[in-house]
């Protein structure tokens, strides 16, 4: 941990910080670049919404600062919606309950999520790694969101949350939808979002009565929870519904644009994607890298409902506070020439997980996930190389490529 | 020089970070949740205590020099 002397909070107001325009084309195109220079400049930023958090340790004090809320239902209700379906899980799931209540629904979804409990995991997991890597097309163009990035994180928790493999697909439909449920785009999709949640809640609810009713129950994670019940734990049939609804989306987007950002990276800097061909041993250490160079989750939000006096500078009531991961993971308090990837980097303790309670419940999952790929791929697949121009999703909150084009060749093509 | 392990288990949110960077100190129970296996550590231990210390997202795990 950094020491409090290394944080200086000027005096001054919000008024005083500089300002990212986060809807501007240069920001779309260098969002990673933009944050790193405005940090060296300042500890936080000004934007459109409120206040940015640069600085490596002021993320890490106010993730952990319990005065602090996530903003939950107060996007939905500055946009007028005050019920429904999508209010009450957006509501009531679990990222957005805190204390004891919060702690009994980690505590029940912890045992499946466990760093132990993934390595038990890693074996099926490598079968879909193997069996993903090995149906990609030598010597031609595609996309690797499309063959690769979305086909394995919605496989892996599919299948840990108990999902029949030939639902994954309409699943993953449903939580596409669910997913708009985003400040920007909630009130035009409320229907759809909507329609996704009543769908996944009632067909988890069919897969639940199924397993009652035939009394066999399994290793996964919506066995294990019904397990609990039986047990004489306090869970209703709607928590249950909003754990799976919340785990699995939890589990999509944001792995799938870290193993695709990944990538990009790779192809940019094809020599480091031959480095761990020979050295697959090393993919811990790189997805490690992977996580803090490019975070997915670009940022999180927090949100102060009374006025906060952090460290002498006034964050007045209602303003929404963005965290910047990708500040933050650049700072020399989190790493020395952030701004470089150094695939010999020791560890860091980066925030791309996030910190306090609410840390992601799936990071050693998603790190897995990461990993099993750079120990496979890049052997399998030792030349890549770029077949036209990535898509990038606009780099707020969770963000990456969703277009990949590349091929690859099983030839080393040349010195190794 | 000798480190003191303080785990406070209420805070521990079941990351497992410790596990990962000293198995030799802490264990994970079935919900994930830090089991302390020893209170003390040496010199050679250090970098890999301080580094599940600094990793843990919830400040579970303080050490202490003595």
């Amino acid at each position: 941990m950094t020491a409090a002397s290394d944080l200086t909070v000027p005096g001054g107001t919000i008024a005083d910080l500089p300002y990212i325009d986060l809807e501007s084309e240069q920001f779309a195109a260098t969002p990673y670049e933009i944050l790193d220079e405005t940090r060296n400049r300042a500890w936080a930023a000004r934007t459109h919404m409120g206040i940015m958090i640069l600085s490596h340790t002021a993320a890490q004090e106010l993730y952990a600062d319990t005065r602090l809320r996530q903003p939950g239902v107060e996007t939905f209700k500055l946009q007028g919606i005050y019920s429904g379906v999508a209010y009450d899980w957006w509501a009531n799931h679990m990222l957005h309950i805190e204390g004891a209540e919060h702690k009994r629904l980690r505590r029940l979804v912890s045992g499946a999520f466990s760093a132990k409990a993934v390595a038990g995991y890693l074996e099926q997991m490598n079968r879909q790694v193997d069996e993903l890597s090995r149906s990609l097309p030598a010597d031609e163009p595609f996309d690797f969101v499309e063959h690769y990035a979305h086909p394995l994180p919605r496989g892996v928790v599919g299948s840990l949350l108990g999902i029949p493999a030939d639902e994954i697909h309409q699943f993953t439909q449903w939580a596409g939808d669910i997913t708009l449920v985003g400040p920007a785009r909630l009130k035009e999709n409320l229907p759809l979002i909507e329609n996704g949640i009543t769908c996944m809640y009632n067909r988890v609810r069919e897969l639940i009565e199924e397993r009652l009713s035939s009394g066999e129950l399994g290793e996964d994670l919506m066995s294990n929870l019904l397990r609990a019940q039986e047990g004489g734990e306090r869970l209703s049939a709607e928590e249950v519904q909003s754990l799976v609804v919340l785990i699995f989306i939890g589990g999509l987007d944001t792995t799938s644009f870290q193993l695709s950002g990944m990538m990009t990276t790779f192809l940019d800097r094809p020599e480091l994607w031959r480095r761990l061909a020979t050295q697959p041993e090393a993919a811990h250490r790189v997805a490690e890298e992977m996580l803090r160079y490019k975070p997915a989750i670009i940022e999180n939000y927090r949100f102060a409902p009374v006025d906060i006096d952090y460290r002498g500078f006034p964050i007045p009531a209602g303003t929404y506070i963005s965290i910047s991961t990708g500040a933050a993971n650049w700072d020399p308090a989190c790493a020395v020439d952030g701004h470089e990837i150094d695939i010999d980097r020791p560890p860091t303790a980066h925030i791309t997980f996030g910190k306090g309670a609410h840390f992601c419940v799936g990071a050693a999952l998603a790190r897995a996930e990461l990993e099993a790929t750079l120990q496979t791929l890049p052997a399998l697949m030792p030349t890549i190389r770029w077949e036209g121009s990535p898509r990038y999703r606009a780099p707020r909150s969770t963000t990456g490529p969703e277009y990949v084009p590349m091929s690859f060749s099983r030839e080393t093509g040349g010195a190794q | 020089m000798t480190l003191r392990i303080h785990v406070d288990r209420d805070l521990c949110c079941g990351s497992g970070r410790c596990w990962s960077a000293a198995p030799d100190f802490f264990d994970l129970d079935d919900e994930g949740i830090v089991i302390p296996l020893r209170d003390h550590a040496g010199d050679p231990e250090r970098e890999r205590l301080n580094r599940a210390a600094a990793e843990c997202p919830t400040g579970t795990i303080q050490l202490e020099e003595q």
